[in-house]
Formats: C-alpha cells, structure tokens, sequence
C-alpha cells in the first residue's frame, strides 16, 4: 500500500523537475523536494513495518534491496540538491528511485535463513548501496560535464546547454559523489569483511567457505555483484589516487568516470547474460 | 473617467527627435502644474533615453487634437513635430501599454530591466508633485505588480542581449562562482572597459589588465580597482587566470597554438574561457581544439545574442497573453475601487446601529458588567462582519456586470448569488 504511495510521490517528484527544467517554474524545485522528501519517508515507513514485522532489520531480500536502493538514490539526490542547489541532477536519479519502487512492488518479501544472521550485515548493505549509488552519481555528473563541454566548445546553445549547471559544479558534483560513495563503499566492504569473520568463527571454517555460505543464501547473480563491486571499489580508489597525487583535469577525471563505470557495467551484463 | 496617453518612442521617433521633447528634471515641476490646469484630475510624465509619455485622467475622453494642445502649452514645442511623431491611446490601449512599457515589452531591447526602474521614478516623480491620487495610485500599483509577474513568470529578461553580457553568461556556464574567478583584459580600449564593467557588475574575484601603452593599463585598471602588468608579462598571467578578455589593435595573433598549448600544460589544463572581441583576431582559432580552452570571438557572441533575441520575442507573446488578462483584472479592480466608499459607508452605518441598539439594550437591563460588554459587543460584532463579508464579497464580484437589473434582480444577486445563478439556468 505505502509502496504505490511511494511510486506516486517518486512520480510527481520526476515530473516536478521536468517542469523545473523544462518551463523553468520556481514552485516545481519545492514540489520535487517536497515530494522526494515524502517518497524518502514513505519508504523508511516500509522499512519500518518490516522492523516491527519481523523483529529486525531485513537489509538483505530483494525486495528490501530494492526499498534501500530507492532510498539511497533519494537521499542522494537531496544531498546533491542541498550541496549545489542544482534540482537538474535529479532528472537522473529520481527515475532509479522509480524503478527500484516498482521493482520492490514485483518483489516477494522473503527472509535470510538464520543461519546467516549477523549484526554486521544490517550496516554492510545499506553502506554499500549508498556507496554504489554515490558512484552512479559520479557517473551521472561525469557524462553531464562531458555534453556540457562538447555544448560549450561546438557552441551548441541548446535546451540542455541552458539546462545543465557549470562545468566547475559539475566538476565538483563528480568530485564529491566520488568520495562520498568512496567512503561509503569502504566502510560497507569493511562491515561485510566484519560478516563474513563472524560466521567463519560461528560455523569454525575458513573466510572462503563462510563468504561462500552466506552467498548461497542469496539469489545467484549476487557472486557477480560482489566480484564487480570489488572491482568498481578498486578503479576508483585508483582514481581517486591519480587525482590527489598528480591533480587530473575536469575533462579528463569525467572522462576516466564515464570509461571505468561503462566498463564495469558492460562486463557485469555480459558476465550476468553469458551466464 | 478616461485615461489617455501621448508619447513618442523609439518607434516612432528617431533619436533627434526625441532629443527635442527629452524633459529635464527642473522643467517636471512646471510641466505637471501646467497640465493639471488643464482640467486634468491626474497625470503622470514619463521620460527615459526612447521614450517621453504622458498620461493624464481626465473627466471627458480627450481627442489628439485636444492632447497636442496641451502638452504644447506645457511645453512650448512645436505641435507638428509632435503630432507627426507621436501615438495617441485611450482607454484600455492606454493601460495595455503602460503594461507592456514596465515590463520591457515594448523596449528597444525586450526584456530590458531598467525600465521597471524608470516606471516606478516617474510614477514617485508625479506623486511628489502631487499629480496623481487614487486612480493613478492604484494604476501605479497594478502596473509595477503585473511587470513584475511577466519577468518572473516568463523568460523575457533570462538570456542576455548584449555582447559583453553574454560573454559573463558564458562565463557562469564554466565556472560556478565568478567572485573566486579572476581575468585578464588584454588592451585598453572601449569593448574591453565594457567588458570589465559586466564582470565586476557579477563581482569577478578579480581583473589584471594589460595593454601595450602601459599607462592606459594603468588608468584603466585604478578605474575598476583592478591591476595593472605590462604587456610583455602576460604570458605568465596566462597561467593563473581563468578568463581572458582580448581585444587590442594587433594585425596578428597575440598568442597562438602552440604557446597556448604549452600554457595549457603549465597550468595543469585548468579550464580558461577566452574571449576574443578583436577585429582582427588576436587569438589564434586553432587554440579552441586544445582541451579546456573555451574560444569564442565576436561572432559567436553575436550569434548567441540573435538566438536570445529570438527567444525574448517569444516570451513577450506569453507575456502579452498575462498582461491580457492583467487589464480586464485592473478594470474589475477599478470598479471595486469605485464602490469601496460606498460599501466603507455601508459597514459604518451597521456598526453605528449596533452601537446604539447595543446601548439602549444595556440600560434596558441595567448590564454594567465590563466584561459581559465586551462579550456582547464581540458576538455583535462578529454577526455584522460576516453578513456584510458575504453582502459585499457578492456586491465586487458582481460589480462590472453591465447589465440592467431590478431593485428586486439587484437584492437577490446581493443577498444571495446562488439563487439567482440557478434561476437564469
């Protein structure tokens, strides 16, 4: 019930920022925060119920999957909105806090065996949700930057021209959603590291085998996320890295952005569908 | 009552024309006092670089003739000139146009935001010189809010329409805050000095000027609190700044590909936006194909000002439509303002019986009880306001109706608006 609640507000919040960017109207950035706010309340609502429901946090279902993945693109976007005062970046993450709304509505709500149980993975998931969603951000902003420049060197004066922030917010939006979901990202590693230590010791068999129990509890293509998460983890603290150490141009960190996530992105649908 | 209104403009006179009726401000005194002897109730003179108007509320409509005569009493001008090169409007015309004149619609460049400005001086001009009261008050306050709806409810005043300001516009699509942003203006003449002056009007960080004669530099960096270098060390500005003005009398390239390219590399390809206002060029085109370096030249700042153009002609339709709407509100506006005394009249009389009923009801029963008083006199009170509230909220709604009714048609659309909808149905 409070899940096509959710989908509506989402929706209103999208159409909002459309009306926003579109025919420039003032009241549309209050409506799509307003609405965002309420979709971000009706969802930790759904959370709620499941706490009371069942007794605990159930951060690792799909169907909670999809309720957390809607609220960190949500949360993202606010973060973003209240840093840069921007509402056009949520052109682009409202319609995941969508999908994953209505891909939760699709789901069975289901439990983890017991066997699996651990205080650390209630923070491990939400951590690394936020911290992919942060990256997708990233990503987002980098391929912003991009047609903003091509706009600004072909002098190409279009809709999107008007529409999209400078090239130093941007820039800047890049830079800050990358460490964020950086930070975001280690801690969840940490936190699932922390899991998987607890049930090899509960259970007295090595880190592989525990990483391989709790991995049999969840549906298949989990093996896939994990492998390609690391790798994601991996390419940005690399980049990360350059950036501090040598200083990398706005053009060229966009760039590097939008080519490391394309990359990891394309190998985990051609691993996933090969498979 | 009429209003009409006289005036020449950009459109209708050409700049030494407008020069001869251009009023000072010494002579508005005299001219309002003229005018108003004129058997003028109101009137209000408005005088900018393209346009002299005059608008003047009258108890009989005035014809051209009768106007010409008027202001050419007041001003001692020659009428024929006047008469060849000026537009005569009454009426709901009139109101339109002062409409469109505060906000920026029927500018020479549409949109533009002084105009507001003007409007409002000239109607505080009129009121100093106690020439206008209540209709031109109320038009004074209508006009001022409706110009206002237009610039914030459409895009008429959004995208710059002047070289130097488009460049600051492009300038605000690379980097986010001008103020920690700085800029070297290279030569000294005019266009540059324009250029500066957009750029420290958006509070740029900060100017380094740099021009061949280092004096003029000088002279022109004091004038905008900026510094000045000389014209052989700008190289090294290069490095730092992020925006580049150009525009100095050179018949070659100032810097070129493959200096720029090796300044690029010294300052960590930092993005740096130039603009190139030169005839000829002082920046070589080739340096736009280095990676974070934004060229654009005079040319491209005049295309990006055509395409705003366009797009101000097409936000003025929209505001049309609003201000469209905004008269037949205004004339409603007026009508209510008409009858408010009569209804002030009205609520004055319910309260003075209420008084005395309440008066003669307290010897009655001998009520001294200060409190109980000021019960009565509350729940009183409260009754006569929300009967009048519905009585006269029915009265202005209905108060343009240019219908003839009955006494009895009259009541019942007074006392009940319902009723009397359902039965013309």
């Amino acid at each position: 019930m409070f899940i096509s609640y959710a989908l509506m507000v989402y929706i209103l919040a999208f159409l909002n920022i459309l009306l926003r960017v579109f025919i420039s109207s003032k009241i549309a950035v209050i409506l799509a925060i307003v609405f965002s706010l309420i979709g971000l309340g009706l969802n930790i609502h759904e959370i709620a119920i499941r706490y009371v429901l069942v007794g605990g946090f159930q951060t690792s279902t799909l169907f909670d999957f999809s309720i957390f993945l809607s609220i960190a693109f949500n949360l993202t976007f606010l973060f973003l909105f209240y840093r840069y005062k921007k509402v056009v970046i949520g052109l682009f993450l409202i319609p995941f806090s969508i999908m994953f709304t209505a891909l939760s509505m699709f789901t069975q709500v289901s439990e983890l065996p017991s066997t699996v149980y651990s205080l650390w993975r209630f923070g491990h998931l939400p951590f690394v949700i936020m911290g992919s969603t942060f990256f997708i951000a990233s990503f987002i902003s980098s391929i912003m930057y991009l047609i903003q420049d091509n706009n600004l060197r072909l002098k190409r004066f279009g809709k999107l021209y008007k529409v999209f922030p400078s090239l130093d917010t941007l820039n800047n939006i890049n830079n800050i959603s990358m460490r964020v979901g950086f930070y975001f990202f280690t801690i969840g590693s940490i936190l699932g590291f922390l899991w998987i230590v607890q049930i090899a010791e509960v259970n007295d068999i090595s880190w592989f085998k525990a990483l391989q129990f709790i991995l049999s509890a969840y549906p298949s293509f989990f093996i896939f996320k994990i492998t390609f998460s690391t790798i994601t983890w991996i390419y940005f603290a690399i980049l990360i890295l350059i950036k501090v150490k040598y200083g990398l141009p706005p053009k060229k960190l966009a760039m590097f952005t939008v080519i490391g996530f394309f990359s990891v992105i394309l190998t985990y649908i051609g691993v996933g569908v090969s498979l | 009552m009429y209003l009409t209104l006289l005036g020449l403009n950009h459109n209708s006179a050409s700049i030494d024309i407008r020069e001869q009726f251009a009023i000072q401000e010494d002579q508005y005194n005299k001219l309002y006092k003229t005018i108003l002897s004129k058997n003028v109730s109101e009137c209000c003179i408005l005088s900018t670089c393209n346009r002299v108007e005059f608008y003047i509320f009258t108890d009989e409509d005035i014809s051209k003739d009768i106007f010409l005569e008027i202001i050419e009493d007041a001003m001692n001008v020659d009428r024929s000139k006047l008469d060849e090169h000026s537009y005569h409007k009454s009426g709901r015309e009139a109101i339109q146009h002062i409409f469109f004149v505060a906000s920026g619609i029927d500018s020479l460049v549409v949109g533009e935001p002084q105009v507001l400005g003007q409007v409002k001086d000239a109607f505080q001009r009129a009121k100093d010189n106690f020439a206008i009261s209540n209709f031109m008050l109320h038009l004074q306050d209508y006009t001022l809010k409706i110009a206002k709806k237009v610039r914030t409810d459409t895009g008429i005043c959004n995208n710059p329409v002047s070289v130097s300001y488009a460049a600051v516009e492009l300038a605000k699509k690379i980097f986010d805050n001008l103020s920690s942003a700085s800029a070297l203006v290279i030569g000294a003449g005019e266009m540059c000095e324009l250029a500066i002056k957009h750029f420290v009007t958006s509070k740029i960080g900060s100017i380094i000027v740099t021009n061949r004669t280092y004096e003029k530099a000088c002279t022109l960096a004091k004038e905008f609190n900026a510094t000045a270098i000389e014209f052989d060390k700008f190289s090294s500005a290069l490095e730092e700044v992020d925006i580049v003005i150009s525009s100095t009398g050179a018949d070659y390239f100032i810097i070129n590909h493959d200096r720029m390219a090796s300044i690029m590399s010294s300052r960590k390809h930092k993005p740096l936006f130039i603009i190139d206002i030169a005839v000829p060029r002082d920046i070589d085109p080739e340096i736009s194909k280095i990676d974070n370096v934004y060229l654009y030249d005079i040319d491209d700042l005049r295309q990006i000002v055509e395409l705003n153009k366009k797009s101000r002609d097409k936000e003025a339709k929209k505001a049309a439509e609003i201000i469209d709407v905004a008269i037949s509100k205004f004339y409603k506006s007026v009508e209510v303002m008409k009858i408010n005394p009569v209804l002030k009249d009205v609520k004055d009389f319910f309260i003075s019986t209420k008084d005395s009923e309440l008066i003669k009801y307290l010897e009655k029963n001998k009520i001294d009880n200060k409190d109980e008083i000021a019960k009565l006199d509350t729940f009183l009170s409260s009754v006569i306001n929300k009967q009048l509230h519905n009585l006269f909220t029915n009265i202005k709604t209905n108060v343009d109706s240019k219908k003839i009714h009955t006494l009895a048609d009259a009541a019942k659309i007074i006392f009940n608006q319902e009723e009397i909808d359902n039965s013309e149905k």
